[in-house]
């Protein structure tokens, strides 16, 4: 919902890198985005290249890392990815959790999980000319 | 063509300022709670039935974010509490600069309590960090019993979640029982209450954690 502004956000940063850099353009990005940040990568894509227009980075190539939380038991600490392996996209659209509810400690038996991580949204690397 | 490593945070410009202004809640020893919630679940209600009681035990600011009026920081003022409306005029959330800028309004002295309403929305506003102690998430009974299953972002941020107008459970098909066992299974470490804003049941639980959220915070020494 907020992709504008978050958009915005990630060109200004990917600017001052590649200005200090010296870079006559940038050619591609590589952002990492946390399944938990509500954040939808298409979308950031779609404002990149209307926001991008006239900058370094037109035209750029947009690659993501996508992160997914890990599943933690909160009884004995073992972690675990989580079970469920849709395809990625479902993965991302919090199916995953329906899984995570049912999740069952390998190590110790328990089903007390929580989510760990997830909530990153970072700038990786640029490539630049 | 060359490869520059960056891995910064896109979102800093925001954090570091969320930072700033943790460091003052800290040297204050200020508890900071950020609600975030649906429009009309009930987060102005609350804080009204939180303000009521606590102000002659706390020191209280309140900071309100809506797209428009200044309704809210208005019912708040009424008590007696100094309030500041922030208007996002189409922003989605809050972010730490508005916040920021509200603070530097309210009276200077140091608060044992600052509530902050955040714009109602409940995606939007679980991506920004404003310097809180802690996020409460408040979902009404009138939603439906599934909102933590299509909105799981909010409930896996949140310390704690409110489910509030228990009161209209006569008349609703949704349950509270379950709305609490799905927000829990998004995340079991939420402390979850039961309120109606218009009776007044369960807010003594809900007010007394805000109150052992406000003496741990005194305890806290500002550095750690």
């Amino acid at each position: 919902m907020h992709e504008l502004s978050v958009t915005q956000a990630l060109i200004d940063l990917a600017m001052q890198e590649g200005r200090a850099a010296g870079a006559r353009r940038i050619t591609a990005l590589t952002v990492r985005v946390g399944a938990l940040t509500g954040i939808v990568p298409e979308s950031v894509t779609f404002y990149f290249e209307m926001l991008g227009k006239g900058t370094l980075a037109e035209g750029a190539e947009l690659r993501y890392e996508k992160i997914f939380p890990e599943a933690r038991c909160r009884r004995c600490g073992h972690t675990a990815p989580l079970s469920a392996q849709p395809d990625e996209e479902t993965r991302f659209s919090y199916a995953w959790l329906e899984a995570f509810a049912g999740m069952v400690c390998a190590q110790c038996g328990a089903q007390d999980f929580e989510l760990i991580g997830g909530h990153d949204f970072a700038l990786v690397s640029i490539e630049i000319e | 063509m060359s490869r520059i490593d960056v891995m910064k945070d896109i979102l800093q410009a925001n954090i570091d300022v969320a930072d700033q202004i943790r460091a003052r809640f800290a040297y204050d020893r200020t508890l900071a709670l950020n609600l975030i919630a649906s429009p009309g679940a009930g987060k102005t209600s609350l804080l009204e039935r939180t303000v009521a009681t606590l102000k002659d035990e706390f020191t209280i600011g309140v900071v309100e974010g809506d797209l428009v009026t200044s309704l809210d920081a208005d019912r708040i003022a009424r008590h007696g509490v100094p309030a500041v409306q922030i208007n996002t005029t189409s922003g989605c959330h809050l972010e730490a600069h508005q916040v920021q800028g509200a603070l530097a309004q309210l009276p200077d002295t140091p608060f044992d309590l600052v509530l902050i309403e955040n714009v109602g929305n409940l995606v939007c506003p679980t991506g920004f960090d404003l310097g809180e102690d802690a996020k409460v998430v408040i979902v009404s009974l009138t939603e439906g019993d599934d909102k933590p299953l299509k909105y799981p972002g909010a409930f896996t941020v949140a310390t704690a979640a409110v489910i509030n107008k228990i009161d209209l459970a006569p008349y609703l098909p949704a349950s509270a029982a379950i709305l609490r066992k799905n927000a829990l299974s998004t995340n079991p470490n939420l402390v979850v209450f039961e309120t109606s804003c218009t009776t007044g049941a369960g807010i003594d639980a809900w007010l007394d954690w805000v109150r052992a959220g406000c003496a741990a915070k005194k305890a806290a020494r500002p550095d750690a």
